[in-house]
């Protein structure tokens, strides 16, 4: 089975699993703006 | 339940049903029917994980939890995307390239027949009464709502599982898993719609939102780093993740899910699919609860949210003093009110001062309001040792019951339906995996058609079916056992999760010393549960780095390694 086969939007599978964490940790800053906005 | 909403429900769970054996018909292999021939597309793996995780406790659970404690809950996943990373790099492609049913299969190539079979022998424990408990639960709280006999529920729910995964296999269960969550949006978006249209008329969303916050309600994050405390960003990224990857990488009701994939990269996009989705749509939900808490601001919730007990209660000798909790209740409620009107108008006014005073004394209004259902809680076990106490599983459904109208009431139910059946068709499909492929065929006939093991594997879908139906049928006699089932996996995952962590990264370790490695790491977890040493997430962290540290000690010591180098 190929690992060869490339992501959707991003060319490498590297980049496509910093975009996840990047957006983890743009999701964690959203929900503490959020908290912190309604609080 | 009115007839449309019997209507709705029986008809949409039918569709589903019908639907899935119709799809997923023809001619079948054991391959066709324990990996759907490994064909599945990113969008049907990544749906599938997420409908397996997603219990009818989740969305039962989730909105009486945010009504309760707030939404600090939706920390516990920030652990699930960084998990699903690890998995595409590591697990994803050697379970892909290795051709394997099971995850413990895998075990056996890299380490020995003993670790393979003490892997899936842990499994099918913990999964099989989980699986009866995935039934059970749902059944128990629709049946003290509805009245509905808890027996012909389990039934009901369990049986419709086991016609269409014996029928259609992963295929049908994928298929299905598709259909449900499609109600599952559906059903919770009309809820949160409704909830948010039976707000007072002068309360505009954001401002319904700035009462919630003000009351507490919305601690969505905690940097505060505290071993005891449950939920904060910390124990969410580290142990929840240890939790994550155990349940993803090492649980076959979820490894068959991804295995399904037709390629490697279709697997990695469904995990990916599940990583970003899961912690918004968890967020969603728990927003539900927040809003629902708003709602009883402006409406009298009942003291106590299972009818079942409270009418134990309201028939019994206690039932002046449960009326006088009652009586005081009502009064803190309308005191609260004033304390409300103040609130509101200062946020309109948007006096920060004012509304933060304000906010304080509606706080501390509803802080007594749940002191008083904490004496109705006493009062309850004082009258019945074994009564039903904790309400926050009730606190959602109560309200659809009450405030939702009919045929909404029914797509209601209906979600809760779907939920189950979606995870303990996974369940079941993973069960008899494992049975087979792992025990069956590896231990007693290696030599069987191809025609033969499926036929096995059916049989063996409907006996675990059989045997989750009655766990669900007994549960409610197993009293605090339940509890300490649910808390089963979580005492075992972090071993199992060691054990692939060595197989992954540790190439010089051979099979014996990890598995007395992880004999040992285990009775370190019950040790570190027994003396309550950390909160729960924890314990996914200490029994995978147990196994890690043991199993390297022993295979620096051991003298194969002195021969071999």
């Amino acid at each position: 089975m190929s690992d060869q086969e490339r992501p959707p939007f991003f060319s490498t599978w590297r980049r496509m699993y910093i975009a996840v964490l990047v957006n983890l940790v743009l999701v964690i800053l959203l929900f503490y703006i959020f908290m912190i906005w309604f609080s | 339940m009115s007839s449309i909403d019997w209507i709705v429900l029986v008809g949409t769970l039918l569709f589903i049903v019908v639907y899935g054996v119709w799809k997923s018909r023809g001619e079948k292999n054991i391959d066709d029917f324990l990996l759907a021939d490994r064909t599945m597309p990113w969008y049907v793996v990544g749906i599938s994980i997420m409908a397996t995780q997603a219990s009818a406790i989740t969305f039962l659970s989730a909105p009486g939890q945010a009504y309760m404690d707030g939404m600090r809950f939706v920390q516990f996943y920030f652990g699930l995307p960084i998990a699903m990373v690890i998995l595409c790099v590591t697990f994803v492609p050697i379970f892909h390239r290795l051709n394997v049913y099971t995850a413990y299969e895998f075990l056996e190539k890299r380490f020995d027949l003993k670790t393979r079979a003490l892997t899936a022998f842990l499994f099918l424990v913990q999964r099989g009464l989980a699986c009866g408990l995935t039934i059970y639960a749902p059944s128990i709280i629709l049946s003290s709502i509805l009245g509905w006999n808890i027996y012909y529920t389990n039934l009901f729910m369990g049986g419709l599982v086991v016609i269409y995964t014996v029928a259609g296999g992963t295929k049908a269960v994928s298929i299905t898993q598709m259909q449900q969550m499609a109600v599952i949006f559906i059903g919770m978006l009309m809820a949160a719609i409704m909830i948010v249209y039976l707000l007072p008329e002068n309360l505009s969303f954001s401002e319904s939102l700035k009462v919630a916050g003000k009351m507490g309600k919305l601690n969505v994050i905690d940097f505060k780093f505290d071993l005891k405390n449950q939920y904060n960003v910390w124990s969410g990224l580290i142990g929840g993740l240890f939790l994550m990857l155990s349940y993803f990488g090492t649980d076959q009701s979820q490894v068959g899910r991804y295995l399904s994939g037709k390629s490697i990269g279709q697997s990695r996009l469904g995990l990916l699919f599940n990583g970003v989705i899961k912690i918004p749509m968890q967020f969603s939900i728990l927003l539900i609860g927040a809003l629902l808490f708003v709602f009883y601001q402006f409406h009298q919730p009942p003291l106590h949210f299972n009818n079942v007990e409270v009418e134990k209660i309201n028939n019994s000798l206690l039932a002046p003093e449960y009326k006088a909790l009652v009586a005081k209740n009502e009064q803190v409620f309308k005191e609260k009110q004033v304390y409300l009107d103040g609130l509101i108008q200062a946020i309109k006014s948007g006096d920060e001062e004012k509304s933060a005073a304000f906010g304080v004394l509606a706080t501390s209004k509803q802080t007594e309001m749940t002191s008083l259902h904490s004496e109705v809680k006493k009062l309850m076990k004082k009258n019945d040792e074994t009564a039903e106490t904790n309400d926050t599983n009730y606190v959602f459904l109560s309200f659809v019951m009450r405030f939702l109208p009919a045929g909404l009431i029914g797509l209601l139910i209906a979600v809760i339906f779907s939920a189950s059946m979606s995870s303990t068709s996974s369940e079941l499909n993973a069960l008899a995996s494992t049975t087979v492929v792992d025990i069956y065929k590896r231990m007693f006939k290696q030599e069987g058609s191809d025609r033969h093991y499926l036929v096995v594997s059916r049989i063996t879908t409907v006996l675990w079916g059989i045997y989750a139906i009655l766990v669900a049928m007994f549960a409610n006699q197993m009293g605090s056992l339940i509890e300490a089932v649910n808390k089963l996996g979580s005492l075992f995952y972090g071993t199992i999760l060691g054990i692939f962590v060595v197989a992954f990264y540790f190439k010089r370790v051979k099979g014996a010393f990890v598995f007395y490695a992880a004999l040992v790491a285990e009775a370190v977890v019950l040790y570190c549960f027994w003396i309550e040493l950390t909160a729960f997430l924890w314990l996914n962290l200490i029994g995978c780095a147990a196994v890690v540290f043991i199993s390297l000690i022993l295979s620096g010591v051991s003298p194969v390694r002195v021969n071999e180098t």
